[in-house]
């Protein structure tokens, strides 16, 4: 058997929020959150994360799930996707499919069919990885999250979630509940990503874009990239240089390059510093093109 | 660190084991439940050899804690045959000569298995779909392809 080089730590499984409360105010310190486990479980065994208290929230049954919210006087339309909802569902979802493009598009290129059965996609976003595939997207869809903790629920962009590689703004004992995507009908939106394999592989870089044009001008637009930071990030330059533009492939081009400009990739194991720089305005530009042809 | 009870269905049967919370499924089936027909390659979910059937859904056993499998129900290839008659498809591996060194072998039948039990007739694309996530070092996966092709009656 291969040595268990994790420490030790009491596993639970709540059935209810009142449970998991319960647990969170009774543990002082050391609680992790378990959702699918495809990272978590070879990092508690490699020793790389360790806890005192494992919380899994496979019992909290409602975590699961996508629903629509249409649309109605004076509110937009929404997508709400419950956090524990496997990406192998977000990969199949017609609804998703039909308006959030890019998130499904993310979510069948990550990892092999066996781990995105189990992976989820609150995991993915409190895994905090700056090239999660699943990140890219829910920032240009404009997702916003519900976190909850014992104290009370509270609301805020994706964007704010991410501190830096590894580490997100939750508190200790906050999770992510709702990953909620308001709908933009006329909206475009696809995803790519720049990988070592052509199947089952970790991003180099990923990227993630939304268009809508109102007279054949860019009347809004969304770019975003993993790997080019501490975190996934906006685009806000590029996307600045392209509202009110014709949406030609000499404009993304330009965007790629300021996209570039403002990225600060660093060097790991899968790729340079300098080999993300040369990829980001291509990958940019070939993003924005595919959201493009998504228009109908 | 405490043990837990698990109980879940294994291969039709229901059982109850007590363990470490931090035992993976692929050493508790390994271990405790003497289904040695899962194999441990990568250890991270890269290789497709420790794949089990999750109520029907294949997942990478190396990357599951003990406790994730309460109430579930777990097939692995000890399951498959039926008093010791081989199933369709491990007929067809033997046919088509698509075992070599037999290590990817539990993982891939799995794989393919799950894609069976909801797509009886796949196409040749959707089998290479369902078997891209495990991996053989040894076949150039022409002939695994020929024995899923053969069970699907291809
Ligand atoms: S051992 Fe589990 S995927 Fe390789
Ligand atoms: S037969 Fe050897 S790994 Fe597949």
């Amino acid at each position: 058997m291969i040595e268990q080089r994790g420490k030790g730590y009491e596993y639970c499984r709540p059935g209810s929020w009142e449970e998991l409360a319960a647990i969170l105010c009774k543990a002082e310190a050391g609680v992790m959150f378990l959702a699918g486990g495809t990272d978590l479980a070879v990092d508690l065994r490699t020793g790389k994360k360790s806890c005192a208290h494992l919380v899994d929230l496979k019992g909290l049954t409602e975590l699961q799930g996508i629903a629509e919210t249409a649309a109605e006087e004076g509110k937009k339309g929404e997508i709400c996707i419950g956090s524990l909802t496997s990406i192998h569902q977000l990969e199949i979802n017609p609804l998703l499919q039909e308006k959030a493009a890019a998130l499904p598009e993310a979510a069948c290129q990550l990892g092999s069919r066996q781990v995105r059965n189990r992976a989820t996609l609150g995991g993915n976003l409190a895994n905090a990885s700056p090239t999660a595939d699943t990140a890219a997207p829910l920032l240009v869809l404009d997702a916003f999250l519900e976190l909850w903790s014992p104290s009370g629920s509270r609301h805020i962009p994706v964007e704010d979630l991410w501190q830096k590689a590894g580490k997100t703004f939750l508190a200790a004992d906050e999770i992510i509940r709702q990953i909620t995507l308001p709908l933009a009908p006329g909206r475009g939106t696809a995803f790519m990503k720049l990988g070592p394999r052509q199947a089952m592989d970790i991003a180099i870089i990923n990227a993630a874009a939304s268009l809508e044009l109102e007279d054949g001008r860019i009347s809004q637009v969304r770019i975003a990239l993993g790997g080019a930071g501490e975190r996934p990030l906006r685009m806000k330059q590029a996307e600045a240089f392209l509202l009110g533009k014709e949406a030609t492939a000499e404009h993304f081009a330009q965007a790629g390059v300021l996209a570039a400009q403002e990225s600060s990739p660093r060097s790991s194991r899968r790729a340079s510093r300098e080999y993300r720089l040369a990829t980001i305005p291509v990958l940019t530009e070939r993003v924005l093109l595919k959201a493009l042809s998504r228009l109908s | 660190m405490d043990k837990i009870k698990i109980s879940f269905i294994l291969n039709d049967k229901p059982v109850t084991v007590e363990t470490y919370p931090n035992k993976r499924v692929v050493d508790l089936l390994r271990e405790d439940c003497e289904c040695t027909s899962v194999k441990e390659g990568c250890s991270e979910g890269e290789c497709g050899a420790c794949t089990v059937l999750v109520n029907g859904t294949p997942v990478t056993s190396c990357l599951m804690l003990a406790g994730q499998i309460e109430g579930d129900s777990i097939l692995t290839l000890e399951g498959l045959s039926k008093d010791g008659e081989l199933d369709k498809l491990q007929t067809s591996f033997v046919e088509a000569g698509a075992v070599q060194c037999g290590y990817c072998t539990p993982g891939m039948v799995l794989s393919a298995k799950a894609l069976l039990m909801k797509n009886p007739h796949p196409t040749h694309e959707e089998i290479r779909r369902a078997l891209s996530g495990n991996l053989c070092r040894c076949t150039g996966y022409t002939k695994i392809f020929k024995a899923v092709d053969m069970a699907a009656g291809n």
